[in-house]
């Protein structure tokens, strides 16, 4: 009869890219880590069942049998497909001109890596000129859709810095088309209306105290019962049972858990109760006054939420990444 | 075996569901008026839930990472 222990304490050695958090994702199943590890990038990982144990940094492996994403860069954004702005992972440290054509591969988990750069044409030249000498594509010919959006991103990164708005992708989406269309005038005119939401927020949402006590925390179905030493065990759980991607976890006072996580290309910021994952500020506008949704919510069902914000073009993010 | 996680009132709890995925948005909202009613989910149980107690929450589909289907059952809540 066959020994399956030995098929158990089977060790394999791979290279494998580690963008946050406790998880790492080869071509067939997500892997788990012991503990976050320092920083980002390629590593050797021994692989026993389903855990991963960091060795040595790594160079990274031959990518090319991974899908081809191309567009163009504006800042660490690959800027591609239906105005779709990606942030991609160990990019160089070298950053390529604004609106170049770029390549990239898309790893298993989703994160987008940079590969090199294309070819430019004239459209890329005179966007370009037109960025650096603030007008708008007006008059251009020959300016496809993904850099028609990268231009409009690329013109709203500037005017962010210059009126010290700061702004994500899916935030402004929906003004992209003016944008280009306008210039620096356009982006101005959709930051400042994230700024007044944001503003109208603050002003309804001073600090809350925290409600205690309110109700037991739910008992799973499976998992280990909720306490708060295992807080990040369970938040992890909660964002990937959702599609979302735990990043970094910081407890807070009052019982409180400040969770960072990757969800459909964005990053959030989200603090809630260590216990029972009840959303204390969501970091993202959900209503105001008796009808804020904030409370209603767990980080179990928020993703849900955040994913019809993005659908709808309704996304105002008032908890920064930084 | 889908499970179905219900939201209400700012606790979370799975339910494994073991029937078929492709449950109608009113059965759903059914099942999960029963088991909250019954105590089948830990931690929410409501003996007296109201009869339109999900009546206006938003259903989510979503395909785990284990690849088990997972259905939400969250509040619908403003944005703005």
């Amino acid at each position: 009869m066959a020994d399956y222990r030995k098929f158990l304490s089977k060790v394999e050695t791979s290279v494998l890219p580690y963008f946050g958090g406790t998880r790492v994702d080869t071509s067939s199943r997500r892997l788990r880590l012991p503990s976050a590890l320092d920083a980002p990038g390629w590593y050797t990982f021994e692989i026993k069942g389903r855990e991963a144990f960091p060795k040595d940094p790594a160079d990274a492996p031959d990518l090319s049998d991974l899908p081809l994403a191309r567009g163009h860069v504006v800042g660490r954004w690959l800027v591609g497909d239906n105005a779709g702005a990606v942030e991609m992972e160990l990019f160089s440290e070298e950053e390529p001109p604004v609106l170049a054509p770029c390549r990239a591969r898309v790893w298993y988990g989703g994160e987008v890596l940079f590969e090199g750069l294309d070819f430019e044409g004239e459209a890329e030249l005179s966007a370009r000129e037109a960025l650096e000498d603030g007008r708008s594509l007006e008059g251009i010919k020959g300016v496809g859709a993904p850099l028609r959006a990268a231009f409009a991103y690329a013109v709203l990164a500037r005017t962010s810095r210059e009126l010290t708005i700061p702004f994500s992708p899916k935030e402004v989406r929906k003004d992209l088309l003016t944008i280009a269309g306008t210039g620096p005038d356009g982006a101005a005119s959709s930051l400042r209306r994230l700024e007044h939401e944001r503003r109208m927020w603050r002003a309804l949402h001073p600090e809350e105290a925290l409600l205690r006590g309110e109700a037991p925390p739910p008992v799973r179905h499976h998992g280990p019962q909720p306490t708060l030493a295992n807080a990040e065990e369970r938040a992890d759980a909660a964002l990937e049972a959702a599609g979302a991607r735990l990043l970094a976890v910081r407890r807070l006072g009052d019982r409180q858990l400040e969770v960072r996580y990757r969800f459909m290309d964005e990053r959030f910021v989200t603090v809630c109760d260590a216990l029972t994952l009840q959303i204390h500020d969501a970091g993202v506008c959900l209503g105001h006054g008796e009808e804020r949704g904030d409370r209603l919510l767990t980080l179990e069902s928020l993703p849900s939420v955040i994913k019809e914000a993005i659908d709808t073009d309704v996304l105002v993010i008032t908890r920064g990444f930084a | 075996m889908a499970i179905l996680n219900i939201t209400y009132n700012g606790l979370s709890a799975d339910y494994p569901l073991d029937m078929n995925y492709d449950l109608s948005d009113a059965d759903v909202r059914r099942i999960a008026l029963e088991v909250v009613r019954s105590g089948g989910v830990g931690g929410l149980q409501i003996a007296n839930l109201d009869e339109r107690a999900f009546a206006a929450h938003v259903i989510d589909r979503f395909q785990g990472q284990d690849g088990a289907p997972r259905i939400y059952l969250r509040p619908k809540v403003p944005f703005g």
